[in-house]
């Protein structure tokens, strides 16, 4: 599993700037980054190098941020390699929350961040079926 | 009667309910023996200044029975309404307390123009609610044809109303705005209706709402009022003249206090209303803090009737809000909130679309009720709406919102926004 740091952030202009601005300073650096977004606020979502320095920070800054395993895979960088990923999943019974993409490893393959409603699970299933899943660092 | 006698025959009830209170409510015996008072030392209604008050939190602290003024076996009823925090407060009725009260309402269906010729639609709610039970005893004893339909089911009200032929109206407000919209959304035409006078209560309402009803509805609107701590409504009623309500004194003696320092004030200062309720035996509440604010006229009203009259509610001493005739208390909110792992960083948007109160919260997340997806934060909401509806009666739309990101007013945090305009501007002469 990688580890995601999760904040709260305000849906107005000018919200998400003083976030990442905090993380910047402290050198922390952004890996990868979405947001869920709804009419009051958005959820943050994003894997640095540096996640409790980073947690430490948000916190001391007041926002409200939670960190949270996510299976992070390696998957071949070609047209139908996630549906195939979705459909192991589905088959098994084994729902997704949400995800995104970490990013292109250089060698024809690319890695992806899902959230399983069981992430073990998830990760365990992957894995029977050849999968390359990312530990932590 | 004059004046004279109305306050002869007051004293003579004050007198004999401060000796019914101090034997039967400990609180009030307990508050007179730290003023070094006896029931023998009250005379009439000049000493009435010299007694203590009661509040809305003795009655919830008082909970269930400390404040029961018979032995329950005398006790035919109990109707009940919100306390500040949670804790409800019981009113108890012995058959004299529902008998007397039923009269009230009698009274105000009459000055209305109401007689035993009529139908009258009770829409008020019925149950532990005073406002259906209340208007429904004073029109059976009156003679009308009642119709008890209680609140909702607006098909059906509307059905029996042109089928009926119900002339009298009895409801919030809101509701009675809510029904003529859906009368005319449903193509009714004013000749199938018979409908002739509307009493509305348990709501603040402007006289510029009476009159888009009155126009409406084409009916005369008559505004009513009362306390489930003094009966219920009834306490007080609007006449032809439509200039304030009437206040049953025979039955409740009625102060201005300056709610700061508790000093009676005279007629024409504007106050808080305290009633003491002159006759009720299984509930007897002296001096009883309403935290209404209003101004009493003595003047003559074209009407006739002596009793003195009282301006419609201009505001409250406390942050009380009346949200879908429902009273919520702000600090019931936040017991709500803290208990579920939140902190007092919330705020109260209160409004009016379509002629119905629109209610949401706004809560500040905590990291305890953080999730990671909107789905997640979407069942923290509803979690919140069920234990604020259990607690209030009604459900409010919740929204958790970002810390910090509720506006605090220099220092003091806006608790509550209210944007309906329920208290009018103009002034009230008496």
């Amino acid at each position: 599993m990688v580890k995601q740091l999760s904040v709260m952030v305000e849906n107005s202009s000018g919200s998400l700037y003083p976030v990442l601005r905090a993380l910047a300073d402290e050198n922390i650096d952004i890996q990868a980054l979405t947001i869920a977004d709804t009419e009051r606020y958005g959820i943050l979502r994003i894997i640095v190098d540096q996640t409790e320095k980073a947690m430490d920070t948000l916190k001391r800054n007041g926002y409200v941020a939670k960190v949270t395993d996510i299976v992070c895979i390696t998957m071949k960088d070609k047209a139908g390699a996630f549906s195939e990923i979705l459909k192991l999943l589905e088959d098994n019974s084994v729902g997704l929350e949400y995800v995104y993409v970490l990013g292109r490893t250089g060698d024809g393959n690319v890695r992806i961040l899902l959230r399983a409603d069981d992430n073990e699970n998830a990760e365990n299933l992957l894995a029977a079926n050849g999968y390359r899943l990312a530990g932590e660092e | 009667m004059s004046l004279e006698q109305l306050r002869n025959l007051q004293s003579e009830k004050l007198v004999r309910q401060v000796r019914h209170a101090y034997e039967r409510i400990g609180t009030f015996r307990k508050r007179m023996d730290e003023l070094g008072l006896k029931p023998s030392d009250i005379n009439g209604i000049d000493d009435i200044r010299r007694l203590p008050f009661v509040t809305k939190e003795d009655l919830r602290d008082a909970y269930p029975y400390g404040f029961l003024g018979v032995p329950r076996s005398e006790c035919v009823r109990i109707h009940s309404t919100s306390g500040t925090t949670g804790r409800r407060v019981v009113a108890f009725y012995s058959r004299h307390d529902v008998d007397f009260w039923e009269d009230c309402c009698a009274r105000a269906i009459v000055a209305a123009g109401g007689s035993k010729e009529d139908v009258c639609q009770i829409s008020f709610g019925f149950g532990l609610f005073t406002g259906g039970a209340g208007l429904n005893g004073g029109s059976q004893k009156l003679g009308c044809m009642t119709v008890p339909m209680s609140s909702g089911n607006t098909e059906r009200q509307i059905q029996f109303m042109t089928d009926l032929g119900t002339t009298i109206l009895c409801c919030t407000p809101s509701y009675a705005a809510y029904l003529a919209e859906s009368i005319r959304d449903r193509g009714v035409p004013k000749e199938a209706l018979s409908l002739r006078i509307g009493i509305f209560g348990a709501e603040p309402w402007t006289e510029e709402m009476r009159r888009s009803i009155e126009k409406e509805l084409g009916i005369h609107a008559y505004d009513i009022y009362g306390l489930t701590e003094l009966s219920g409504p009834g306490v007080a009623f609007e006449c032809e003249a439509q200039q304030g309500m009437h206040v049953n004194e025979d039955h409740f003696f009625v102060e201005i206090i300056d709610p700061d320092t508790g000093e009676p004030l005279p007629e024409g200062r504007q106050g808080e209303l305290v009633f003491t309720s002159l006759d009720k035996e299984a509930f007897p509440l002296i001096r009883y803090r309403t935290r209404d604010i209003c101004i009493l006229s003595r003047k003559q009203c074209s009407c006739g009737r002596t009793f003195v009259r009282m301006s419609k509610p201009m505001g409250r001493t406390d942050d009380m809000l009346i949200i879908r005739g429902v009273n919520v208390f702000p600090s019931q909110i936040e017991t709500v909130l803290l208990r579920s792992g939140y902190s007092s960083n919330y705020q109260i948007l209160v409004d009016r679309v379509h002629n119905s109160d629109t209610f949401e919260i706004l809560v500040e997340a905590t990291e305890e009720r953080f999730a990671d997806t909107v789905s997640g934060m979407t069942r923290y909401e509803r979690e919140l709406v069920e234990a604020l509806k259990t607690m209030l009666g009604i459900s409010p739309a919740v929204h958790l919102v970002a810390p910090h990101s509720i506006e605090r007013g220099e220092g003091k945090s806006v608790r509550v926004i209210d944007k309906r305009k329920l208290i009018s501007d103009s002034q009230w002469k008496g």
